[in-house]
């Protein structure tokens, strides 16, 4: 028997190959745990795990390529992994483990016979064997090793069962020379399979009827509609319930390390820069960390138990219709937390021109960073009747989501012409999740959102401080005299000398953002938005708000502070009652009505961007989606302020 | 598509027509390339021997140990025989 002998100067890189759902990321994570971290194959958008594993002696970086049926296909998935293998670009391999599912073996045989032609050490690593026994099935390994020339050994992911033994494999790869069937002659491949069955594996398999009966259910017409619904519905009460209070935590935290490090630094240009630039830009993208982690935990949950396969038939459906396949039901769902998290949740969509689609489309739908400014401006346009008020939230919602599956129309008519892939999906069968698989898989997401914090959405957020702060601005006269005021008043009254130098340091920052580059392009850019209804200040506070939705209603109320005509307003107040140059309301209904679609249709959000970029892995389609967006958000709210002006 | 004789192809009926719980082989497809080659690299493959679990939107069928859920736009392309034959 030919035996590899271990060799010290191979990189001891193992890949992991396999057929999709077999149980190829849960043995990656049993090997790796937490010692693992994703990385994108050279030259596309395909992400795979690595990670390291130590067995007495020797240490192993497993790599968990994509999971594919076979290496002849031409799906970049295949390509990735004909690429791995090949060594292009990334070490070769010194062996690599195809993991087969041991109640498939016939379908799983064939990318194992794909492999045994190319000249690389292999392990068959067969899972799920306990169901093959529960159902029937005995598998003699050894046999079946002998049969195929090369180490087969029966692991269980979820328990580490055999892992000891996969490695001891691994130890003393083999490779026998044994007669194979053609790659490219099915029949002869799917004959060869037969034959190493019926030589290693005993009984039949048996296939029960509970399956049969959850699958009706869960794919009915309305009943599956109806548990699509309120499985749905709890996991998104989940999130927004669970993820409130970490989601203050993270707030606070952030707010006293900006007290910490600014009083660390002199005041000055680099005190401003790091706490209100850096602290505060990347407190504003990692404060939605813990709804990306609840929400790739709960999804991971989700597809382990084999359900989301199900939900996809359900809402394929509709979204057919659209031009979109039924996975994208996740994305869309997603959305309404953050479009940052549902982009990336467009991986599980798998015809890459479905999910470009599906992430150009994605930010339409009513994220949480909107929500404060839906609640000023229909506070605004419906003061008085608090139903009508809740169905203009409601019909913001709608906007959005109507917005997506049109937009989602067009995209097929036009750049990307042509209808989904119609639905083909293998229906994994029913099982338990797995909650240290849906941590580790969180953990994996995490990382790579803050990595991505990290690095682009960190450099974004400095030139935007960079814009708001120079060029700097001496005091007005009125700032001077304000100080003046409120430094005589302290000897007499120091709750009113305090509120006066609020208002002076107020009005100090407001006089900066407006001659700041800032303010100067709102000024600039005043005469676009001036046919929506918009003054200079409502354009600085939409020009910065490209930065991030949520930071609009605090630029207002920044550029507001000023106006005080009313003594013991509250911020939204203020920015109710403020008033133009010319001294009319800032925001008359029709511009309120106008600035309410504007921001319910426009993609103002930069990380949002860059997170298209990056899982797109083209800034063309992040720029098309920028464009797009904000031209037909500018047309919506013209048409909108036409309108509403004519009728009052 | 595959050249067969008349007898054959009046046997065969499109995956619609079959009855839940009926066992059938895969005559012909009329899908293009990718489909083809996706289903079967997922097993339904010409010649393949299948299961009808479930007819309608989506149609299951489990071929071997592999349950496969299906669109209409793919089942009214695929023209099976009655029957369950070795492949």
């Amino acid at each position: 028997m030919a035996q590899v002998e271990p060799n010290s100067n191979l990189n001891n890189s193992v890949l992991l190959l396999g057929n999709p759902n077999v149980g190829k990321t849960t043995l990656f994570n049993r090997l790796c745990g937490l010692r693992s971290a994703t990385a994108n194959f050279p030259g596309s958008t395909v992400e795979a795990r690595r990670g390291t594993s130590s067995s007495a002696d020797t240490k192993r970086t497993f790599t968990d390529l994509p999971g594919i049926y076979s290496l002849l296909a031409k799906d970049e998935l295949s390509s990735v992994c004909r690429q791995a293998l090949d060594g292009i670009e990334c070490d070769s391999p010194e062996a690599v483990v195809v993991v087969a599912d041991a109640t498939n073996l016939r379908r799983n045989l064939i990318i194992v016979n794909e492999l045994l032609h190319r000249d690389i050490p292999c392990v068959l690593a067969l899972s799920m064997v306990d169901i093959a026994q529960k159902s029937g099935l005995t598998i003699d390994t050894k046999k079946f090793g002998e049969k195929l020339g090369c180490h087969v050994v029966a692991v269980h992911p979820r328990t580490g069962k055999g892992l000891a033994a996969l490695h001891e494999a691994l130890d003393k790869p083999k490779r026998d020379a044994k007669p194979l069937p053609s790659i490219n002659n099915k029949k002869a491949v799917l004959a060869w399979a037969d034959e190493l069955i019926a030589s290693s594996v005993g009984g039949e398999l048996a296939i029960g009827t509970f399956t049969d009966r959850v699958d009706k259910a869960f794919t009915h017409p309305i009943l599956g509609l109806i548990v699509f619904a309120v499985i749905m519905t709890v996991l998104f009460w989940t999130i927004f319930t669970l993820a409130a209070f970490p989601m203050d935590i993270v707030d606070v935290l952030f707010g006293h390390v900006g007290t910490f490090v600014g009083g660390l630094l002199p005041a000055g240009d680099l005190h401003d820069m790091v706490v209100d630039g850096v602290i505060g830009g990347i407190a504003g993208t990692v404060v939605f960390l813990p709804q990306i982690c609840i929400l790739f935990f709960l999804i991971s949950l989700l597809e382990d138990t084999g359900y989301l396969a199900r939900a996809a038939f359900v809402m394929d459906r509709m979204l057919r219709k659209f031009g979109l396949p039924g996975q994208s039901f996740v994305p869309f769902l997603s959305a309404h937390a953050c479009a940052i998290p549902a982009i990336m949740a467009a991986r599980i969509v798998p015809d890459r021109r479905d999910r470009i689609a599906t992430i150009l489309v994605a930010p339409f739908f009513s994220c949480s960073a909107r929500l404060p400014v839906y609640v000023l401006l229909v506070g605004i346009l419906f003061i008085d009747s608090p139903f009508l008020a809740g169905l203009a939230f409601f019909a913001c919602y709608i906007l959005g989501a109507l917005a997506a599956l049109f937009t989602a129309l067009l995209v097929r008519k036009t750049v990307m012409p042509g209808t989904s892939r119609p639905m083909m999906l293998e229906l994994p069968t029913y099982k338990m999740p797995s909650l240290r698989t849906a941590f580790l898989n969180t953990v994996d997401r995490a990382w790579v959102f803050l990595k991505n914090a990290g690095t682009v959405i960190l450099a974004i957020v400095i030139i935007l401080w960079w814009l708001s702060a120079y060029p700097k601005i001496q005091p007005s006269q009125n700032v001077t005299a304000l100080r003046q005021e409120a430094t005589i008043v302290a000897e007499t009254n120091l709750d009113a000398s305090g509120r006066l130098f609020v208002e002076a340091d107020s009005l100090e920052y407001t006089e900066q953002l407006a001659g700041s580059f800032a303010g100067q392009l709102g000024k600039f850019f005043q005469p676009v938005f001036g046919p929506l209804g918009y003054d200079w200040k409502l354009t600085v506070g939409v020009m910065t708000s490209f930065a991030a939705r949520e930071v609009f209603v605090s630029t207002l109320a920044v550029l507001t502070a000023g106006d005080d005509d009313v003594e013991n307003e509250g911020v939204i107040e203020k920015i109710e009652h403020a008033k133009t140059d010319a001294g009319k309301p800032m925001l008359s209904l029709p511009t309120a009505a106008s600035l309410l679609v504007f921001f319910v249709l426009a993609m103002q959000c930069l990380p949002t961007i860059a997170v298209t970029k990056r899982e797109t892995g083209s800034w063309s389609w992040a720029l098309l989606q920028l464009g797009y967006m904000t031209v037909l958000a500018w047309v919506s709210s013209f048409i909108t302020f036409t309108i509403v002006s004519a009728i009052l | 598509m595959t050249l067969t004789s008349p007898t054959i192809e009046a046997e065969c009926i499109p995956l619609t027509q079959l009855e839940e719980r009926e066992r059938a082989v895969v005559h012909v497809t009329d899908l293009n390339d990718d489909e083809r080659e996706a289903l079967s690299a997922m097993g339904l493959h010409e010649d393949a021997s299948f299961e009808l679990c479930q007819q309608g939107q989506p149609c299951i069928i489990q071929v071997e140990a592999t349950r496969l859920g299906l669109s209409s736009e793919i089942t009214s392309r695929i023209m099976v025989r009655r029957g369950s034959v070795c492949n």
